[in-house]
């Protein structure tokens, strides 16, 4: 079941809307609004309110058309995108929305929310609690404008690729696309008559002479427990040259696999990460980090055995790091920089980047990425192959039984296991027992509710 | 389509590079229960016999109330260069009509003001420096202030041409840094004038001429 599917099959919300046509464009705009100023979630297009899916006849053609037009009628300019995603054999149109920062979002002069399963027009009460639990938060740090950043500081170059890539993928239209100045102004990036930091971040030539906490460094590792380090590098400049020379540089310092070809001899030498998760993982890192923190930053370390990709920002309130590995809302804590990002295509959709980074470990036959998150930021940990038969520390004699007893892509469910192997413990631990072998790659979990089952992955397990 | 008694708010301000402000205002009244007259959004009344000008004037004479947002960009002039810009004009009107108004100005403007207020020139031969008279300076092409009038705006809205301060009316400008705090502004003043406004409609028995009294114009023509 593909993250779409999951998503059906849990029936509309407040954070998923179905919509059956791609014809009611003002009703689109609208459900689009309410859900930047509720939070953030996803419209699938081709899908009736009861979640049967009709599909949408010349997806790409509608596509381009309306996203064109979404981005006209939404104002601010906010950050979401719109692909073709495949249920069976319809095609549908998916809008990706991540909880708006600047709200209240208008559409055609009203404002609209979610209240449950339906979007409303804002009332006046509604309108006014929106602000009013924004007063506290100050002007956040991308948007404030630069006293010192002119427009001679900016790789005029990367503003022309910015504004080409963003018009052959149809992400983004501008007023006038040879005017630099105008650019700027249509992308957020000047306010008020100053460049902002987030102009910088993207665009600036050597944005850390103006912002340290903008370096990103890298090393690379002589052994997994650490020690000397044997490269390093440290990378400033347009966020795309930094995205770049950080792939470059974990490419340079991973080790190359060896596999071997199905039904054949032949031996194939195959990089130790899949490219999407390197590059989805620096774009995550860069996209999510707190800026205006001056002892923040991202680091890249390339270990013989996993990289760790570490950024200074935080999960949103509440969130734990495990939330990354399901579907959840996008809650982007620079939407500006972001939304530069998407336009640029270094991001490919919006709110789905950690389930793209599994999603090709998955298909690389690699153990699943993990995530940590804490106080100083967030790590995301990308396992080569060799340690997929690393031994996994510590199991209990239940786990260590239902692990034997099951063969690669045999699946389980709590009910089972716990009438099978672990009947003396509590529900609790059981379910404890499963997310301990799911975080240990040793178990996949598939479907949600009644119909959730752990599936037994190919990572072999060492006593 | 607008209910018959809603009443009539006029927004001025210059529009290019500040149309997502303007798009959250409009929004906001919209809901708020206004009719809303913004140039950005296409909602001013156009008086086909009369200029643009004119247009504007007559728009200020018959909104019930006004709001002014000063920005650090002057916006176009009349027909020369060297006229006052239309949003400078319909402030100045809206002062002479006594309308209820309520005025933003951006933080620039305010501190652009407070820099040039204790500009002193030192001339050679004179014994002390002497205060510079703002008329006599230019301003370069720049992004960041566009126009010296901008402040003599400022000076209107704060009714620097009263001298008596008692007798300073209506001179309240609320200064703003984001986009947020000029919205909450907004919020917060024509949420309040609505919660009034119920008011009156619910505990004076003269509620219809009381209310009528807000509108001495009528809001359209």
């Amino acid at each position: 079941m593909n993250p779409i599917e999951t998503q059906l099959s849990q029936g509309e919300s407040k954070e998923l809307v179905f919509v059956s046509t791609a014809q009611d464009t003002d009703r689109i705009a609208a459900h689009l609004v309410a859900l930047l100023n509720s939070g953030g979630g996803t419209i699938l297009l081709g899908v009736d309110p009861k979640g049967e899916v009709l599909g949408i006849t010349s997806a790409a053609k509608v596509k381009k058309q309306l996203a064109t037009y979404l981005r006209e009628r939404v104002s601010p300019k906010a950050l979401f995108s719109v692909v073709n995603d495949a249920i069976g054999n319809h095609e549908v149109i998916t809008i990706e929305v991540p909880g708006g920062r600047d709200t209240p979002f208008v559409c055609e002069g009203s404002v609209f929310l979610r209240k449950g399963k339906n979007t409303v027009a804002a009332s006046a009460e509604d309108l006014q609690r929106l602000l009013q639990e924004k007063e506290p938060e100050t002007e956040r740090w991308e948007r404030r404008g630069s006293p010192v950043l002119e427009p001679k500081d900016l790789d005029a170059s990367e503003i022309k690729k910015t504004v080409q890539a963003a018009q052959a993928a149809g992400r983004f239209t501008f007023r006038d696309a040879d005017d630099t100045e105008a650019v700027l102004l249509d992308l957020g990036m000047r306010q008020r008559g100053l460049l902002t930091h987030a102009a910088d971040v993207c665009f600036g030539k050597s944005p850390a002479q103006r912002h340290p906490q903008i370096h990103l460094r890298a090393y690379a590792m002589q052994s997994d427990k650490g020690g000397e380090y044997i490269d390093e590098g440290d990378f400033n400049g347009p966020i795309s040259h930094m995205i770049e020379e950080a792939r470059a540089f974990i490419l340079r310092n991973s080790s190359l696999a060896a596999q071997f070809l199905p039904d054949s001899m032949e031996r194939k030498n195959v990089r130790s990460y899949p490219d999407p998760a390197i590059r989805e993982g620096l774009v995550n890192a860069l996209a999510h980090r707190d800026y205006g923190n001056f002892s923040g930053g991202v680091s890249v370390l390339v270990y013989p055995d996993r990289v760790e990709i570490w950024n200074s920002g935080r999960l949103p309130k509440g969130w734990k790091a495990d939330r990354l590995r399901h579907n959840h809302p996008s809650l982007p804590a620079n939407p500006d920089v972001a939304h530069y990002l998407y336009i640029r295509r270094l991001m490919e959709r919006v709110g789905r980047g950690t389930l793209k980074i599994i999603e090709s470990c998955r298909e690389a036959n690699l153990p699943a990425p993990t995530w940590k998150a804490d106080d100083d930021g967030v790590t995301l940990t990308l396992h080569s192959y060799a340690s997929r038969t690393a031994p996994v520390s510590s199991l209990s004699d239940r786990q260590q039984k239902l692990v034997e007893s099951l063969k690669p892509g045999q699946s389980i469910r709590l009910r089972e296991y716990l009438e099978r192997f672990a009947a003396k413990v509590t529900d609790r631990q059981a379910r404890r027992d499963l997310k301990e072998l799911e975080s240990a790659d040793i178990l996949r979990l598939e479907g949600k509710g009644r119909s959730a089952h752990y599936v037994r992955t190919e990572r072999t397990w060492q006593p | 389509m607008p209910a018959p008694n809603q009443p009539v708010l006029m927004v001025s301000s210059v529009v290019y590079g500040y149309e997502e402000l303007l798009d959250r205002i409009y929004a906001s009244l919209s809901t708020f229960g206004y009719e809303v007259w913004m140039s950005h959004k296409g909602t001013m009344p156009v008086y086909p016999k009369m200029t643009a000008l004119e247009s504007c004037r007559q728009a200020v004479q018959n909104c019930d109330l006004f709001l002014v947002i000063i920005l650090p960009h002057y916006g176009t002039g009349k027909e020369d260069p060297t006229d006052d810009s239309i949003v400078h004009e319909e402030l100045r009107i809206a002062i002479q009509e006594k309308k209820p108004r309520w005025i933003l100005a951006h933080d620039h403007v305010v501190f652009a003001r407070s820099l040039l207020e204790k500009l002193q020139i030192k001339k050679q031969a004179a014994p002390k420096p002497e205060k510079l008279d703002r008329r006599v300076l230019s301003l370069d092409k720049n992004t960041v202030f566009q126009d010296l009038r901008i402040i003599d705006m400022y000076e209107l809205a704060i009714r620097r041409d009263v001298i008596v301060y008692r007798d300073r009316k209506g001179n309240w400008v609320q200064k703003f840094s984001s986009t947020e705090e000029a919205n909450l502004f907004a919020v917060s003043q024509f949420r309040r004038y609505q919660e009034a406004e119920a008011f009156v409609s619910e505990n004076f028995d003269n509620a219809k001429s009381v209310t009528k009294r807000l509108k001495p114009k009528g809001g359209r023509k």
